[in-house]
């Protein structure tokens, strides 16, 4: 039986995209798009954050490479590159991601991509060779000054919350994982409901469904995925961290904590979008604050504010780098304050709920852009299309709300990078 | 999609007509000689011209001017490319379908760009002082900086003991000791300079008619004058033992740089071999780098080579542990020796072509990548499509490869030895 098809449409842009949920409760995405490469990806609501009881840290990242390794000794790095695709994986705090791009040959990559995800085989020794290539990667992240600036500012943002665990784990901690604890984690969470499957490009509906009947299972399993719940008090967990690390100039991350993250994923998406817009009228490179930091000498050219929010957790990062990171979060504090007694500008609202609206409109001319957008709506829950009415409906007085409400000083923590020692 | 080409003035203009992007890109390019005496002066330059204009005195004015146009994005541009320095402003800007402006912005973004190029803020007809200072230090800062980038600061110290003496070895932003040298004077000779003698190149991705466009360039850019600086670079394949070069970091990883000099640059017979070489060699995960030396000896997660043709150098480079580093560097040399020696499966050639065609089937998909395809190559006078470079790179066949690695010496190493004891990355 073919399974019922919602048809989203966006008449303002000129797209559209579908949605239709396989017999193995697997959701399907496709959406048209006249370019070269098509884009696809597979991805498991399942990431750093979701770690059980006694497993260790790092399981979601090690799953993820270890998973491109198949029975008969083949690499699916190889097969994608036979196809002349161009393969690849990641894993956030919240979902791990298999993916490939392809101008040519798009249904065996596609076929490759939905056999060698649901097709886990894992052995002792293909586990102790990964924990060799994957300390690598521990090694390179620990020299990489802005990543331990990121998690120490999640270290003082959070007492408790996963989020605030490196993703990749650390050398210890993998060498802890088995070929055991894969198949436990794989189980517990690579199941199609959990899952979702997303096609942006030269491609259309029939052809995708076609493709997965071919390769996924005929019944669905609604074993349900049940996650750690995680209790983190409001407060932050330190107020500043410094560390020292190879730097020329100390680098900084001003993190702050929200403790209102909504249950409806509707109420997350406006906010997630309000939040887009209060960052671009309070510390964007056409505000004052930033203009004020810069012509002062305060900060370098590179500064920047990115607001994350998913399910269970979310805070507002502030980076750049500056001789005195202190006297910056000062300034920052300083200039939030003022904001709170004079007044946000509604000018200002009008400019920036533009600028948010032609960077979403521009979102839209890259198949791999579209594909992790569209994800990252479909595990958020909410829909991509609709994020153009959030935009166009919001008022400056919801703005105003959202900034006092968020705001608060004690939530603010202070991370900071210092130069380690020159160079012999 | 190939792109008209357009004498104006003696300026070139690249017109490559397209609807496929909802939004649109256009370039203004100088392709200068890199030498020591200008290219920090031109790095310096372009700060400071970002800095403000003379109707947008400031950052915070432009950068208001470019909000209320629809969130144009403008960028300065300092590129390398062969013995060449390529500098100017882009923008990436909304197409005519999603603004209210009837006709579109592109007017209005090539004011802003004019203004950025011509018209800079001046103070007693010098530029800013205080933008000068400002820009100065932030000049150092970014030198500085490399060290924050270990594996990038690698394989800047291996492109310096690859091409000694010659100005592809030279940093874009220069060294720390000639920034105190810039003043606001020397700055401004530069850029009138620059003004009066460079020729640029204009390139547009959009769906505004080629004579419409004509006429937008002719009213905003009307001063230049035509002394075309051709296209250098010193090619040469080298030989004898490679130059080896070490320092200590504190680092967790050692980065492990090698350099490569190849006299198959663009336009030689065998430069789509060279491509597929590199494919072969590091160039993506089906790669002997990443199959041989990372998935099979787990000696390193990040292990890849990347050529560049319009200089003829290839660089390949890894992290591993600092006492891995002898093992690395040999698995890394005989992974090379085994393409000399025809060792090349056809899963491994197959592979490489396919994934060539792939990357320059991506080209029609990305703005920029068509405008750098096209600009640059007009620079060495290849007018491929790239269709026509597809076509070629299809033909390439494993005798070449072998060919192609005759022409490619192994002329530099460079290592950053880590010096952080193991327990404190384990903790």
């Amino acid at each position: 039986m073919k399974p019922a098809v919602e048809v989203f449409e966006s008449q303002f842009l000129g797209e559209r995209y579908y949605r239709a949920v396989h017999a193995c409760g697997l959701p399907i995405y496709v959406f048209p798009k006249n370019l070269s490469a098509t884009h696809a990806l597979l991805a498991v609501n399942y990431g750093s954050v979701d770690r059980d009881v006694g497993i260790p840290e790092g399981v979601a990242h090690f799953l993820e490479h270890k998973l491109f390794s198949n029975e008969d000794g083949s690499d699916s790095f190889e097969r994608f590159s036979a196809f002349g695709a161009d393969a690849n994986a990641y894993t956030s705090h919240t979902k791990t991601v298999y993916l490939f791009t392809a101008t040519d040959r798009f249904a065996d990559s596609f076929g490759e991509l939905l056999q060698f995800v649901t097709h886990p085989y894992f052995t002792p020794e293909s586990v102790a060779k990964e924990q060799g290539i994957i300390g690598e990667e521990i090694r390179m992240c620990y020299d990489n000054p802005y990543d331990r600036c990121y998690y120490n500012m999640l270290e003082g943002l959070y007492h408790r919350h996963p989020v605030k665990n490196e993703i990749c784990g650390s050398v210890k901690s993998i060498a802890a994982i088995t070929d055991k604890t894969l198949y436990a984690c794989y189980h517990s969470y690579y199941r199609p409901d959990n899952m979702a499957l997303v096609v942006c490009g030269n491609v259309t509906l029939e052809e995708i469904l076609t493709l997965a009947e071919e390769h996924l299972p005929k019944t669905a399993d609604h074993t349900a995925v049940i996650r750690p719940s995680v209790i983190e008090p409001d407060s932050v967990h330190r107020s500043r961290i410094v560390t020292k690390g190879q730097v020329a100039k100390p680098i900084f991350a001003i993190g702050v904590k929200d403790v209102n993250v909504p249950e409806d994923a509707n109420a997350r998406a406006k906010r997630d979008a309000g939040m887009a817009i209060l960052s671009e009228m309070l510390f964007s490179e056409s505000g004052e604050l930033y203009n004020d930091l810069f012509d002062k000498e305060l900060i370098s050219p590179e500064f920047s504010a990115d607001f994350a929010l998913t399910r269970g957790f979310g805070f507002l990062q502030i980076s750049g780098e500056a001789d005195d990171p202190d006297a910056v979060l000062k300034e920052v504090l300083s200039f939030l304050d003022r904001c709170r007694r004079e007044g946000l500008s509604r000018e200002d609202f009008e400019r920036c709920r533009r600028v948010e609206f032609a960077e979403y409109i521009k979102s839209f001319d890259s198949t791999e852009e579209i594909a992790n957008t569209l994800l990252a709506f479909v595990f958020d829950g909410s829909e991509l299309f609709a994020y153009a009415d959030i935009l166009r409906n919001m008022t400056f007085e919801e703005i105003k709300v959202l900034f006092n409400e968020f705001f608060v000083p004690e939530r603010f923590t202070l991370s900071v990078v210092k130069p380690n020692r020159q160079i012999k | 999609m190939r792109p008209i080409i357009k004498d104006l003035n003696g300026a070139k203009l690249f017109y490559i007509q397209t609807d496929r992007f909802k939004s649109e890109y256009f370039s203004l390019r100088f392709t200068v000689p890199l030498c020591t005496e200008h290219a920090q002066k031109n790095a310096l330059l372009m700060a400071v011209l970002g800095r403000g204009t003379r109707s947008y005195p400031t950052k915070l004015a432009l950068n208001r001017r470019l909000d209320t146009l629809y969130s144009t994005s403008v960028s300065s541009r300092n590129h390398r490319l062969g013995d060449m320095q390529s500098i100017g402003f882009s923008a990436d800007f909304l197409g005519a379908r999603y603004v209210n402006e009837s006709g579109g912005i592109l007017s209005e973004v090539l004011d802003v760009l004019s203004e950025l190029w011509y018209h800079p803020l001046l103070q007693d007809g010098i530029f800013c002082e205080e933008y000068v200072k400002s820009e100065k230090n932030n000049l150092c800062d970014a030198i500085r900086a490399a060290i924050n980038n270990p594996r990038g600061y690698a394989m800047a110290k291996c492109r310096k003991l690859l091409c000694p003496g010659e100005p592809f070895a030279l940093s874009l932003i220069g060294e720390e000791e000639s920034v105190a040298t810039m003043t606001g004077d020397n700055l401004f000779e530069r850029h009138q300079a620059l003004v009066k003698g460079a020729v640029p190149t204009f390139v547009y991705v959009g769906n505004t008619p080629i004579e419409e466009l004509i006429a937008m360039l002719q009213a905003h850019f009307d001063l230049f004058v035509k002394t075309d600086t051709p296209f250098s670079a010193i090619v040469k394949r080298g030989e004898g033992a490679p130059i080896m070069g070490q320092e200590e970091m504190p680092l967790a990883q050692g980065k492990l740089a090698l350099g490569f000099r190849t006299d198959a640059v663009l336009g030689h017979p065998l430069a789509p071999a060279m491509l597929v070489l590199n494919e072969i060699y590091g160039g993506s995960p089906a790669s002997k780098l990443f199959l041989n030396v990372r998935e099979q000896r787990s000696l390193c997660y990040h292990c890849s080579s990347a050529v560049d043709l319009y200089k003829g150098v290839l660089f390949a480079n890894a992290g591993m542990k600092s006492e891995n580093r002898t093992v690395t560097e040999e698995a890394m040399l005989e992974e090379f020796r085994a393409i000399e020696q025809g060792r090349i499966t056809v899963t491994e050639f197959e592979a490489a072509k396919c994934a060539l065609d792939h990357s320059y089937r991506q080209v029609f998909d990305n703005p920029v990548a068509l405008a750098d395809f096209y600009a640059g190559r007009a620079l060495i006078g290849n007018t491929d499509t790239v269709d026509d470079f597809r076509r070629s790179v299809a033909q390439v066949t494993v005798d070449d490869v072998v060919a192609a690695a005759q022409h490619i010496h192994h002329g530099a190493t460079f290592f950053l030895n880590g010096t952080l004891e193991g327990e404190e990355v384990e903790e």
